[in-house]
């Protein structure tokens, strides 16, 4: 007989170690060396990675939508500086996470957060991960209606959160206010807007609109709209159902193929519904006839964030002030600040957002001058949200074990070189650019204008620190991944995305036209056609720092030898 | 908890002055975390003397300016953010840290990277100053006057270089679902073969099969086993036998009798990866199992109007035969005996090859146009010279006849006899006549037979005529003890036998002694001998076969009882027959050929094939020199090299193996029970088709190829964290090429920077298919690359070639 295949090696970890590891009298007290991989790998399931550096931890926080008190934000401003070497990152997914910690220290923090109601179950790991929203949920005049209470149900749901904890792989869920971009609808495995129906007797219905099946990773796939439309009382069903349709037939052998996105797409939009209803069927659960089927590909709006630095709120006399953060990483003192302003000016609440930047919410109109004052005054940025300031990173080479470019670097350079020029970058508008380190797509490169992806590639004597570039990507419409241009060192980085920005102010039919939409206008292929030849130093860095490692070596044993 | 940071401290200052950077970071990271600048101080060294790994330059940057942030004094800090700072390529920043660093009293190599510094972020002016007290100060160092010089060109107004771009191939590797363009070369020198698909014929295309599919390089006949596991595996066991049949000649004989080279080889069978695929055994299901009757094969050639005479209807005869009749001439072969099949029938009992199967093979050769003529010595009736003169080659593949005898005391008593006759008249007759202590001499195939042929002879003449098998044969109730004997003067080692027929030897109840050599026939005072004796030896140093040569033990000797004494001590060539002037071209005085193993003779139409130019070798390998003789005669005939044997690069996507596979056991081979076995009953019964299942699923199927494509290589190391050996994907600064461009070796990678690939190292690599698994983007292509014989004139075809080769 054939041999059968067997459960791979994660999936036996998956069946055989409880992810509740008993930090304190267990993990802390045993030495590292003593933690088996396999172990190691688990600590997912508590948010817990093993960072780049040898012995040192990365924890990221559950927190659904991002929205944090200020109390809560004062904790989070402890543990970094007392346990993370003063630090804190605002990631993708509207959270937070920590580097450097200890493992002798992960449960001083998972403590100090359970002080405040916070948590990292479920932050990593293959389980339904930390859920989305819309940066302005609550309080945006888009809303369809309040998305906080059913994004909070999904996030807290028995059956998702602790039941749910062996899923083939991660799995991403959004929960919008409306039909707009802002809450990344079409990149997530499951997504949920509210939409509007009219009933029978000519009364309006609301009720909402359920998409599966997108996710980045490496193979991108946009989100199929599974059901038009859903009772409100069915959400929390369906959104069990689908999960548990995932769990029975998503690939647990090759983690490549693991995520809801290949079910959908194997299925197909029809066939996942159908799946979705047989098991709401086997639960008993009833009214499943009021669910409408999906008649048509999704239609995303466009974002109704768009570079504004303070957004009027649906609550009349209250707004948003939106602050940049660069790189996303926050010291403890920033972080204090940021709690000391929502209780000053707001109502005492924050939200960290996709694009690794923090909103303060509820300030009046009155007070909105002073916190633009002091924000500036302590060396925030607020202009040039969705533009060019304002871009998206991961930790790349500096703290990941998978990137293979230094993205924060070329953060810095592209922020450096670009970002300083406001005339320049008022004049292109809107645009993303994101950069991730390494194929996996936690800073979103596929859905970005301007996409970077790091790689390194062979030269003369090794191999050289690169990216490669895509353009045209986008959450709006049917959604569209970002086709590659180009593959460039990071040194010619910055003369490549000033290049196609020049191109663009050329070319573009007038200021209506994004780069974005130019973009996929003119497609990726013409674009590297127009690009040409991107220069580059003429000598690999690679090459030149191999030629130096001596003179490094001898420069600092010639203040004192070792 | 009052923590002893100075203690911490020097011992992370030791830690990091004996090289041990990890274990100063731990020393520094317990009991608490490192929150004051002492430590982070430390820190940053360390990391910074770590080197250049991802997260290393950047955790050294990192500590270093928090370590300042937290007040640290430590002069080199600046030192540290400032090389960091410079690797990462923000040269305003590193300057901004060197210069609080570098003073006029600073050494070469400090001016050297703030003048550096200066210079990459384009400000020579500034940075000759400190480029050229580098040179004062190191005046030999090259790579400062160049710095120098080079700030000084920067520094004059110049036009502007060449950009340097990043090149990819028109047509890279691809990935595992990439059709590759048809017989396009391949882009790269670290490619492993010459083409992106099609037909390879460079050296390094050889190099690779020969490198990577150990059994087929062990194989004197070169067939190709994983292409025919792999169809007996999927039950196409038509395909597999006609795979077979091309290169073998003889599947279904060497199915059951070959002596297995290709399974010392296999790589399955390596240190740690568990046991050899069973290939023979598999083999013979093909054979079993096959649904054709006759497999007649398509002919290379058509007709030529050639006439070839072949001596000898062995397995180097009939191969070259067939091979002939496959390129178009015309072939006779002449055998001495009544029967075609030489050795085949001759040597091999039948309870380990029924006859059968040796005729239904010989008459396939037959169908492809062979004519066999027996009971057709070469003589007076037939002369030598006779056929020279009328074929237009003659091919003289006689076999090894010619007995060796041990000239030792009492050789000439009654009851010693050679094996090769014994077992030719047993093998003909069903019964010869042997005494009651039988002792055999030898530790080769011949020894094995004859001895387990004289264990069933002796029973059958002696006591149990009535116990008889169903057909009627008489059977071996229970082994005779001690009464059959092998004596081998070398080492088990040293034999040259089929795996498991030792075992065999040992379940069937016949002893074997090892280290002891023949000394003497004692005669029984009537002329019989009645004993032989030994002297037991030891092994010393290796002789000419490269087996270490037996030195007897002084005061050894003794004594074993022995009505019949077998010699299976080796046969030669008979040359006899060649006479007269033929004779003194071909034949040297020693009765050997003047040829030696070659297949040519002096003679330009007369060439040899097999044992008979060989001296007594296996079938397989008597099989591959008639293969190869054949391939001389038609160059010969035609006056060209008509054939070629190449590589053929195809494209797959599955190779339909999963990991599991790798983890099943060898199959044994299924064999009747003891009281079964007779003269004639097979006591191998062959795999069944679900064993064939589970046996041919076990093979890594070497034929393919993985291999990264450097174009879409991102160096993000997964497939080297999925990896299952330490060597099959390594990261490496640089190939090793011979003068052929053939991969011949790789050096390591120090470090990411000079890690100019990640490469699979094909060799060590077991098909496991977890690498294209893990692999982000695509970039590594699955490819079948299989050895085949073609015609020469097809090589250089560009078009209207198949996506896949069948055989």
């Amino acid at each position: 007989m054939p041999a059968k295949p067997d459960l791979t090696a994660v999936e036996r970890d998956k069946l055989t170690i409880n992810p509740d590891f008993d930090f304190k009298n267990d993990i802390a007290a045993r030495p590292f060396e003593d933690l088996r991989t396999n172990e190691i790998g688990m600590f997912k399931w508590s948010g817990i990675y093993h960072q780049l550096q040898k012995g040192f931890f990365m924890m990221r926080l559950r927190i659904p939508g991002g929205l944090v008190t200020a109390e809560q934000m004062d904790v989070i401003a402890d543990i970094a500086e007392t346990y993370a070497q003063d630090q804190v990152c605002i990631t993708t997914r509207m959270t937070v996470q920590y580097h450097w910690l200890r493992k002798e220290d992960l449960y001083k923090v998972m403590e100090a957060l359970e002080r405040v109601g916070l948590d990292s179950k479920n932050a990593c790991g293959d389980v339904t991960r930390n859920i989305v929203t819309c940066p302005l949920q609550g309080v945006c005049p888009h809303e369809v209606k309040d998305v906080r209470p059913m994004m909070m149900a999904i996030a807290n749901d028995p059956e998702i959160r602790d039941e749910q904890r062996n899923l083939p792989r991660k799995h991403k869920m959004s929960v919008n206010g409306c039909g707009r971009a802002c809450g990344q609808t079409l990149m997530n495995c499951q997504s949920w807007h509210p939409v509007k129906r009219l009933r029978a007797d000519g009364t309006e219905e609301v009720g909402w609109k359920f998409y599966a099946g997108g996710g980045l990773g490496a193979r991108p796939y946009m989100a199929k709209a599974i059901f038009d439309f859903v009772p409100e009382s069915l959400v929390l069903p369906v959104t069990r159902a689908a999960t548990e349709v995932y769990r029975r037939t998503g690939n647990r052998r090759v983690r490549a193929w693991s995520r809801l996105k290949v079910v959908v797409d194997e299925m197909g939009a029809r066939g996942f519904g159908d799946a979705t209803l047989e098991v709401l069927r086997e639960r008993g659960v009833t009214g499943l006839e009021a669910i409408e089927f999906a008649s048509r590909p999704p239609e995303i709006g466009e974002l109704y964030t768009d570079g504004q630095d303070v957004i009027p709120q649906r609550q009349q006399g209250f707004n948003t002030v939106r602050v940049m953060i660069m790189r996303s990483e926050l010291t403890a003192a920033h972080a204090r600040q940021f709690a000391a302003w929502a209780r000053a000016y707001g109502d005492g609440s924050l939200v960290f957002t996709a694009r690794q930047n923090i909103q303060i919410r509820f300030v009046p109109d009155d007070k909105v001058p002073v916190l633009r004052e002091e924000i500036r005054k302590a060396g925030f940025v607020t202009e040039g949200h969705e533009r060019l300031p304002d871009m998206v990173a991961c930790v790349g080479t500096t703290q990941c074990n998978l990137a293979v470019s230094d993205t924060p670097n070329t953060y810095r350079q592209l922020y450096a070189e670009l970002a300083s020029d406001k005339v320049f970058w008022e004049k292109v508008g809107q645009l993303r650019i994101h950069m991730n380190g390494c194929p996996n797509s936690c800073a979103q490169h596929w859905i970005a204008d301007i996409g970077l992806r790091g790689m390194r590639k062979e030269n003369e004597k090794g191999s050289e620190e690169g990216f490669t570039i895509c353009i045209g990507g986008g959450l709006s419409g049917p959604g569209y991944i970002g086709q590659s241009v180009c593959d460039v060192p990071a040194t010619a980085v910055v003369p490549t995305v000033r290049r196609m920005l020049e191109l663009y102010l050329e070319q573009r039919t007038g200021r209506e036209e994004t780069f974005g939409a130019y973009a996929r206008r003119i497609g990726a292929a013409r674009m590297a056609e127009m690009l040409g030849v991107v220069p580059a130093p003429p000598e690999p860095v690679n090459e030149r720092n191999q030629r130096m490692q001596r003179a490094f070596d001898e420069a600092l044993s010639e203040t004192s030898p070792w | 908890m009052v923590v002893d940071v100075e203690k911490q401290v020097r011992e992370a200052e030791w830690l990091i002055g004996v090289g041990k950077f990890d274990d100063a970071i731990d020393a520094l990271r317990t009991p608490d975390a490192p929150n004051d600048a002492r430590r982070c101080t430390m820190l940053a060294k360390a990391y910074h003397a770590r080197g250049d790994a991802r997260g290393d330059v950047y955790s050294s940057h990192y500590f270093a300016l928090r370590a300042l942030e937290l007040g640290s004094t430590d002069v080199q800090l600046p030192g540290i953010a400032g090389i960091a700072a410079f690797r990462k390529e923000r040269y305003a920043e590193a300057i901004q840290h060197l210069t609080r660093y570098v003073t006029k009293q600073s050494g070469h190599a400090s001016h050297h990277v703030l003048g550096m510094a200066y210079l990459c972020n384009n400000q020579p002016d500034r940075a000759i100053p400190h480029l050229a007290r580098a040179v004062e100060l190191a005046p030999k160092r090259e790579d400062y006057a160049k710095a120098l010089a080079d700030a000084r060109s920067a520094a004059a107004p110049k036009a502007e270089s060449a950009p340097r771009v990043w090149k990819r191939a028109p047509h890279g590797l691809g990935g595992p679902n990439d059709i590759r363009p048809l017989n396009v070369p391949s882009p790269y020198k670290s490619n492993a073969v010459s083409t992106l698909r099609g037909i390879g014929t460079h050296a390094k295309d050889h190099y690779w099969l020969e490198k990577n599919i150990p059994c087929q390089k062990a194989c004197p006949a070169g067939t190709d086993i994983p292409g025919y596991l792999g169809a007996i595996y999927r039950g196409d066991y038509d395909r597999a036998y006609k795979i077979n049949l091309h290169d073998n000649v003889f599947p279904a004989v060497l199915g059951r009798v070959c002596s297995r080279p290709c399974e010392s080889e296999c790589r399955h069978g390596w240190q740690g990866l568990g046991e050899p695929v069973a290939i023979c055994f598999s083999k013979r299901s093909a054979a079993d199992f096959k649904t054709q009757g006759y497999v007649v094969l398509d002919p290379w050639f058509p007709k030529t109007g050639k006439k070839v005479a072949v001596v000898g209807a062995g397995p180097a005869g009939l191969a070259t035969a067939r091979n002939l009749a496959l390129m178009g001439h015309a072939v006779t072969v002449f055998e001495k005996h009544v029967r075609p099949g030489g050795m085949m029938n001759q040597g091999i009992p039948e309870f380990r090859l029924p006859r059968d199967i040796i005729d239904r093979e010989i008459e396939q050769i037959r169908r492809q146009g062979v004519e066999i003529v027996c009971n057709a010595p070469i003589g007076p009736d037939r002369p030598f010279e006779k056929l020279v003169a009328e074929y237009d080659a003659v091919v003289l593949a006689a076999g090894t006849l010619r007995p060796n005898l041990l000239n030792l005391p009492g050789h000439d008593l009654k009851g010693i006899r050679h094996g090769l006759p014994f077992l030719l008249e047993a093998n003909e007759l069903r019964k010869s006549d042997v005494g009651e202590h039988i002792v055999v001499i030898g530790g080769g195939f011949t020894a094995m037979d004859c001895a387990r042929t004289a264990a069933r002879l002796g029973v059958d003449t002696v006591e149990l005529e009535f116990e008889t098998t169903e057909k009627g044969e008489p059977v071996i109730l229970k082994p005779k003890g001690e009464s059959v004997k092998v004596l081998y003067r070398r080492s088990q080692a040293e034999m040259l036998i089929t795996p498991g027929e030792l075992e065999e030897l040992n379940h069937e109840g016949i002893p074997m002694h090892f280290m002891v050599s023949p000394k003497a026939f004692v005669d029984d005072g009537h002329g019989r001998v009645k004993a032989m004796r030994f002297v037991r030896t030891e092994l010393g140093d290796p002789d000419a076969s490269g087996r270490r040569k037996p030195v007897e033990v002084p005061g050894s000797e003794f004594e074993v009882p022995a009505d019949t004494v077998l010699l299976a001590t080796g046969q030669f060539p008979g040359t006899e027959w060649i006479e007269g002037a033929l004779r003194e071209k071909l034949v040297d005085r020693d009765e050997w050929l003047l040829s030696g193993r070659r297949q040519k003779t002096a003679i330009d139409k007369v060439f040899v094939a097999g044992d008979f130019a060989t001296g007594a070798s296996t079938l397989i390998q008597a099989i591959a020199h008639g293969k190869d003789a054949a391939r001389q005669v038609d160059t010969f005939l035609m006056g060209e090299v008509r054939l070629t044997d190449v590589a053929v690069v195809e494209d797959v996507q599955q190779t339909g193996r999963i990991r599991e596979m790798d983890y099943v056991n060898r199959q044994p081979m299924p064999m009747i029970p003891l009281e079964k076995r007779s003269l004639t009953a097979e006591v191998e019964t062959g795999f069944d088709p679900a064993l064939a299942v589970d046996e041919t699923q076990r093979c890594y199927l070497c034929h393919f190829k993985y291999e990264i494509d450097p174009d879409k290589c991102i160096y993000c190391d997964w497939c080297i964290k999925a990896k299952p050996r330490p060597d099959c994907i390594v990261k490496v600064s640089d190939l090793i090429y011979d003068g052929q461009d053939r991969i011949v070796g790789y050096t390591r990678a120090k470090n990411s920077e000079n890690t100019k690939l990640i490469w699979i190292n094909q060799a060590d690599c077991i098909r496991c298919n977890a690498c294209v698994d893990a692999c982000p983007v695509d970039a590594i292509s699955v490819q079948r690359v299989s050895k085949r014989t073609i015609r020469a004139a097809d090589q250089s075809a560009t078009v209207d070639l198949p996506v896949t080769f069948e055989v």
